[in-house]
């Protein structure tokens, strides 16, 4: 019994991984608190994901065919598979929930009058519309989008050439080593540790073998455009970066040539909506897909508009002003995350390894 | 087959009515009609009577009395309107103005914001904030001082360009052809605040009158102390020292005097490239500026045979001697206002991280005592389209 019939391609796959990390990150440049270092924060944390990515290849090799539910349950047994499942799912959800606020946010600077909750729904019908027609839907979308941000983003580039200054760079390596960790630390968490929820959807690849070459493929083309758009912003902004709620839009914001070519943030905008929106539906699918699968039922459809009612709710509720936000994508956020982006993900693993379940030989026992 | 058919048809009528619902579907909480903002291209800032209070102004363009060749002569009111109004805070004052104004201001156009030079002496930092803060401030407005009040700037009838905001605006751009005279935008200047040791500098205008007419001279530059406090001014060529430093310098006239007083060179600056070194020299900080500049030998009334190198090379040596001048009584202001426009600090900054927190405390100190030394190299290359002088010695 299948809960999702369609398969996507190696390639789609790259393409879902590579605009799934750029998402929101885009908008705030997780690194960006290092000052003229966000391009070594940014390096290391690329660095620090495919740690992450390693544990997430070599437990997905191990079972192959199967996701994250069925590897926890085959690991930790019925019980316990199925509750650290549940808290995985919460996670997922909860994710989801969070980047939807993001959206919401970014929109609510400008348009102050307009209700919290459209900005909410909007979006989210939307992706609920894509959750129920499948991954591949979100995989061919993320493929047009990407060309696009990708075009936008030299575009954007070629008219900043004037404005880059190269010694925003220096001094090198003058803020607190603590400091300085956080930002790799918030980097590797905020794109990178966040592809764990790859793992629910990674036995719908049609060819299995393939998918951790094509993983390490996207966290590198994925890591070196983060690393552009932090080395412009830095170049761009330099210390004026570090004051920034949406460092990337305000360097854009820059962009004036001869008075015609201006406004252009509303490029980025675009950009940054599109990209969130693959980012956000990855969570919700493999919310609505975890939980349908640990109810047994026999499609997911049904779920699709009851829990992104709860996502809506969790939106909602999340805080109530923008700082607690910032206080947790800054402070908490890099940290606790770990907890699904490393340890459970390595527990499993050694867990399995102990436990000698899913070696290459015991394949056909498994299936 | 037809059953299909209806089933296509139906479909398309769906996407029909669905996408004549989007002319709908525009949004109805943060509506933003034209005809219903006032639409701002200059806001001036000006000390009030009433202390702790600022007086703003705000040049608001009057489509209705925009004048296009067709409808010239039909009226004589101007192209905009100065709303005015005073208040503590400027976030206040501005949505005050909704009581003076039939049409809310709207700031995306802002091209410039001026400080009258009263209120800059008392201090602008209250007031910088919400133009950084505020989406509607765009990153490249221009942040000017002006002597006198900045409301008469504002008022100032411009010609050619009939909006007094976007005259000076064009002055800004302009004045890279004299190259004596600073700009700095919002982001430049939240930049040069951020790193704390450099002391933030802004253009300067002034009403000038000639007689006929009052007219707008944008020139000189002003210069603040950390705080945000106008402590100074720097004159066009103090100015220029500036932007030789900064390697600002894109085009200019230097102007320099044959040794044996028998006329001028006016050389035409082509190519200007600037380096600030940090150094310690026993464990004295100093600081080298190296300045390279190719020119072009532009106009003369020196009566030297230009066919011989030795001309050529006379002229290299004085408008060294030129720039060095510049530079070191820009040098010497700077010292004198303990304001360090250079950006001198932040050099050492980036290049000795470590002894710079010891050095950071007392900068101001540091920097009005520092040693620099100036290394300036320059050519005088292309002679125009005549190679001998025009006039020769024989009436002497």
């Amino acid at each position: 019994m299948k809960l999702e019939n369609q398969r996507i391609s190696s390639n789609q796959l790259f393409y879902l991984v590579f605009a799934f990390l750029l998402g929101s990150t885009v908008m705030f440049l997780p690194g960006a608190m290092a000052g003229s270092n966000a391009w070594l924060a940014m390096l290391l944390g690329t660095l620090e994901g495919f740690i992450f990515l390693a544990i997430y290849n070599s437990l997905a090799d191990r079972h192959p065919g199967k996701n994250l539910i069925e590897i926890n349950i085959l690991v930790f047994g019925s019980f316990l598979g199925k509750a650290l499942s549940w808290l995985y799912m919460t996670y997922f959800l909860y994710i989801s929930a969070q980047v939807l606020r993001t959206f919401a946010a970014f929109f609510a600077i400008k348009m102050t009058s307009t209700p919290l909750i459209v900005f909410l729904i909007t979006p989210l019908l939307v992706s609920a519309f894509a959750v129920r027609s499948g991954l591949e839907v979100l995989a061919r979308y993320s493929q047009i989008i990407l060309m696009t941000v990708i075009f936008l983003f030299f575009l954007d580039s070629i008219l900043l050439a004037k404005d880059m200054d190269i010694s925003n760079f220096l001094p090198f390596m003058d803020i607190p080593i603590n400091k300085m960790l956080l930002s790799i630390q918030s980097v590797a968490a905020l794109p990178f540790g966040l592809t764990v929820v790859f793992l629910m959807i990674i036995n719908l690849v049609s060819n299995p073998s393939e998918t951790g070459s094509f993983m390490k493929k996207s966290f590198l083309f994925g890591g070196i455009l983060l690393m552009l758009y932090t080395l412009r912003t830095t170049a761009v902004l330099g210390s004026y970066a570090t004051i920034s709620t949406y460092p990337a839009i305000a360097t854009v914001r820059i962009i004036n040539i001869g008075e015609i070519f201006t406004r252009l943030e509303i490029l980025l905008s675009v950009v940054f909506l599109s990209l969130g929106f693959v980012k956000g539906s990855i969570f919700y699918y493999s919310a609505v897909l975890g939980v349908s699968q640990l109810l047994k039922m026999r499609s997911y459809r049904p779920l699709v508009f009851p829990i992104g009612a709860l996502l809506l709710n969790i939106s909602l509720s999340l805080y109530d002003e923008y700082i607690y936000d910032t206080i947790d994508t800054n402070m908490l956020f890099p940290f606790y995350s770990m907890i699904f982006a490393l340890f459970l993900p390595l527990l499993t693993l050694i867990a399995a390894k102990i436990k000698k379940i899913g070696c290459k030989q015991e394949d056909g026992v498994d299936a | 087959m037809i059953h299909v058919q209806f089933k296509h048809r139906y479909k398309i009528a769906a996407l029909l009515v669905l996408i004549l619902q989007l002319l709908f579907a525009t949004g109805c909480w943060d509506l933003l009609e034209l005809n219903k903002r006032a639409i701002v291209v200059g806001l001036g800032f000006d000390s009030s009577p009433n202390e702790d209070k600022i007086l703003i102004s705000a040049q608001i363009v009057d489509p209705s009395n925009i004048k296009t060749p067709q409808t010239a002569g039909g009226g004589d009111g101007q192209p905009y309107w100065i709303a005015t109004n005073e208040s503590t805070t400027v976030f206040e004052g501005m949505r005050a103005m909704t009581h003076v104004s039939s049409r809310k201001l709207f700031f995306p156009h802002n091209q410039i914001i001026i400080f009258g030079e009263d209120l800059a002496k008392k201090g602008i930092k209250d007031y910088l904030d919400l133009l950084m803060r505020d989406y509607e401030f765009r990153e490249t407005n221009w942040i000017i001082v002006s002597e006198g009040k900045a409301q008469d700037i504002l008022d100032t009838k411009t010609r050619v360009n009939n909006i007094s905001a976007f005259f000076i605006r064009d002055l800004i751009t302009e004045r890279k052809f004299s190259s004596q005279a600073m700009a700095i935008n919002i982001k430049d200047l939240a930049r040069k605040i951020t790193s704390k040791s450099t002391a933030p500098i802004a253009s300067y205008i002034y009403l000038e009158n000639t007689g006929q007419e009052k007219r707008l001279n944008l020139s000189r530059t002003a210069v603040f102390d950390n705080n945000m406090n106008m402590v100074g001014t720097l004159n066009n060529y103090e100015s220029r020292g500036l932007l030789w430093v900064l390697g600002e310098v894109k085009s200019g006239i230097i102007v320099v005097e044959s040794p044996n007083g028998k006329g001028n060179y006016s050389l035409e600056i082509l190519k200007v490239k600037s380096k600030i070194i940090p150094e310690f020299k026993d464990g004295k900080p100093t600081i080298t500026v190296r300045v390279k500049e190719s020119s072009n030998l532009g106009e003369t009334s020196c009566l030297e045979d230009l066919t011989k190198p030795e001309a050529w090379e006379l002229m290299d040596s004085l408008q060294n001697e030129a720039i060095h001048q510049e530079i070191s009584i820009a040098l010497d202001k700077a010292q004198e206002l303990k304001a360090d426009i250079f950006g001198f600090g932040e050099a050492f900054h980036k290049k000795y991280p470590r002894l710079w927190n010891e050095m950071e405390p007392n900068w101001q100190e540091i920097f009005s005592s520092l040693e620099v030394n100036i290394i300036v190299e320059s050519k005088v290359g292309n002679p125009g389209v005549i190679i001998k002088k025009v006039f020769s010695e024989k009436g002497d």
